[in-house]
């Protein structure tokens, strides 16, 4: 390619999950006139799963931003502007990250309905936090644009909002916080003689409907209108005792509702005698560094990788009354956050990976999904999903399907059983694997084949790879 | 000397950085008591793998199952060796 001449292009709210139809630009990772290349992440983006890294999939200089921090967009609006320069550009084009080639569909008006006059919140690493940590901001009252950080890249963590939160004075009296000294750092009043008002007090009193000119009553002892007073007007507004539910919980009981509502399940069990497996992962991990080890759970995936590929009855959507076939293997893996609830990222194409392949894939999106950033393409949708409690400590688990998904695989722990062969019996190393079918799609039969189909796949696995 | 509880809780907060390790005792069980999963358990080890040198072979986990463990099994295999912090 020879094209020099910029042309710009669009980088819009991309749709990430069939459900999505609205997101928050949390921050821009990057600032206007930046070159940025094919895979880098330039913005976070919270949906109602998780805030996910937004990546361009192409060579681009940033141009200008059509969306400011705080904004909530609905999918496909032009988010910002970007040069795309031939160098170093793919011509494929990014599924998650759709560009319009010209910048014509782009009203100006969209561009102008940021407030006049807020300051625009700096696009730095300091603001990265997890949903976690923001919550807990939000409970102990802490504006977290003014956390110092000290995580990795400047990231503020949970001790450094609780530290925030013990030398920060609590906005009303509260009883249970101890009496602290002022910030001293900014002037608590405008030349004016008005309280000041923090950019982010203003942007939550103008989604709350307070009018600013009654943001001054929320000032207390000539200290700045920070955002944890307007989140505390509201809720005292409110009431007292109605807490804010937490959006990845609403999600969760929406998405259980509906599949308990609409799936008729059936549930099978099998118990694996995964010894031998077991022993050949141990001789593979023992002649590997702690890096490049492989998990009892990454082998695990792989056999029902194997099984959905095998019964294809299992693996795919039931949509208008009837069911639809996935072409790939796509395992959303349960993965349980310590701060609660669950986020389900994709393994995509998981029939086609060997087990150190799925082992990377499940280290990265841990990884991420503790980080509280999954990207963009970890959010693929599923064919199947995978439910993993074994690892918490759980015998077996019966799951509920994920809809429009027709199948669920539950694991549960190792454990030492008795298992009888013929006439003897033995204790084995057992795992309680089970099936969770959707009656309408599949019958116990269908589920029976696939179970017997994992215990199979695991059978041959690791095989090649230890003598 | 290096005290290795504390590159044994710089490891746990860079794996799972939603536990502050300050709040886990030396004594506690990783997997019980502190909510470490298979997959943070391996990157903890990694992570000390590479400060520190020291690989823990699988067969040697149930040996390490705490901080304060942990952190003496690192000093037992490292006296010999160059690494003192």
């Amino acid at each position: 390619m020879t094209d020099t001449a910029a042309s710009t292009v669009e980088l819009r709210m991309p749709a990430l999950g069939a459900d999505m139809t609205e997101g928050r630009i949390v921050e821009w990772l990057v600032e206007p006139g930046d070159h940025v290349d094919r895979g880098e992440i330039v913005a976070v983006v919270e949906t109602d799963k998780a805030d996910i890294e937004i990546e361009v999939f192409r060579a681009a200089t940033i141009g200008r931003f059509l969306v400011e921090p705080g904004e909530v967009v609905p999918v496909g609006t032009p988010i910002a502007e970007l040069e795309a320069t031939a160098r170093g550009a793919a011509p494929d084009e990014a599924p998650e990250a759709e560009e319009a080639p010209s910048a014509t569909e782009v009203e100006p008006e969209d561009a102008a309905e940021a407030p006049a006059g807020r300051e625009t919140p700096t696009p730095h690493a300091t603001h990265v936090t997890s949903p976690l940590v923001r919550h807990l901001a939000e409970q102990h009252r802490v504006d977290i644009a003014h956390v110092h950080g000290t995580g990795p890249g400047g990231r503020v963590t949970r001790s450094d909002v609780e530290h925030a939160a013990s030398t920060i004075p609590a906005p009303s009296p509260a009883p249970s916080r101890e009496p602290s000294r002022e910030p001293s750092r900014e002037p608590a009043q405008a030349p004016g003689g008005r309280p000041r008002v923090t950019p982010r007090a203003r942007r939550l009193a103008e989604e709350a409907g307070i009018p600013g000119e009654r943001l001054g009553d929320l000032a207390t002892n000539g200290r700045p209108v920070t955002g944890a007073d307007v989140l505390d007007a509201g809720r005292e507004a409110r009431g007292p005792q109605v807490p804010d539910v937490d959006p990845m919980r609403r999600r969760i009981a929406e998405l259980m509702a509906r599949s308990w509502r609409e799936i008729p399940h059936y549930h099978l069990e099998r118990r694996l005698d995964v010894g031998d497996l077991l022993d050949r992962l141990r001789s593979l991990n023992e002649q590997r560094s702690v890096a490049d080890r492989i998990l009892p759970a990454a082998v695990l995936l792989a056999g029902v990788a194997a099984a959905a590929q095998g019964v294809a009855e299992c693996n795919g959507w039931w949509r208008d009354d009837r069911f639809h076939a996935a072409d790939h293997v796509d395992i959303g893996v349960v993965l349980s956050l310590r701060s609660g609830g669950v986020i389900v990222p994709t393994i995509a194409n998981a029939d086609e990976l060997d087990v150190d392949a799925m082992m990377g894939r499940l280290r990265e999106i841990v990884e991420r999904a503790r980080r509280g950033r999954l990207r963009g393409s970890d959010l693929a949708e599923a064919s199947i999903t995978v439910t993993n409690l074994g690892d918490q400590g759980a015998d077996a688990v019966f799951g509920v399907i994920h809809p429009p998904q027709v199948a669920l695989v539950g694991l549960g722990a190792v454990r030492d059983d008795v298992w009888a062969d013929g006439d003897s019996v033995r204790v084995a190393r057992t795992v309680r694997a089970s099936l969770s079918g959707d009656h309408r799609a599949t019958d116990g039969l269908t589920g029976s084949v696939f179970l017997a189909e994992m215990n199979r796949a695991l059978d041959r696995l690791l095989r090649e790879e230890t003598p | 000397m290096t005290d290795h509880r504390s590159t044994v809780r710089a490891a746990i907060a860079r794996v799972a950085p939603e536990i502050d390790p300050d709040t886990i005792a030396d004594d506690e069980q990783f997997r019980d008591d502190a909510g470490l999963d298979s997959m943070d358990f391996l990157n903890v080890l990694a992570a000390i793998a590479e400060r520190t040198g020291v690989e823990v072979p699988e067969s040697d986990y149930p040996q390490v199952t705490t901080i304060a463990a942990l952190a003496s099994y690192i000093d037992a295999h490292t006296e010999q060796g160059a690494d003192t912090g």
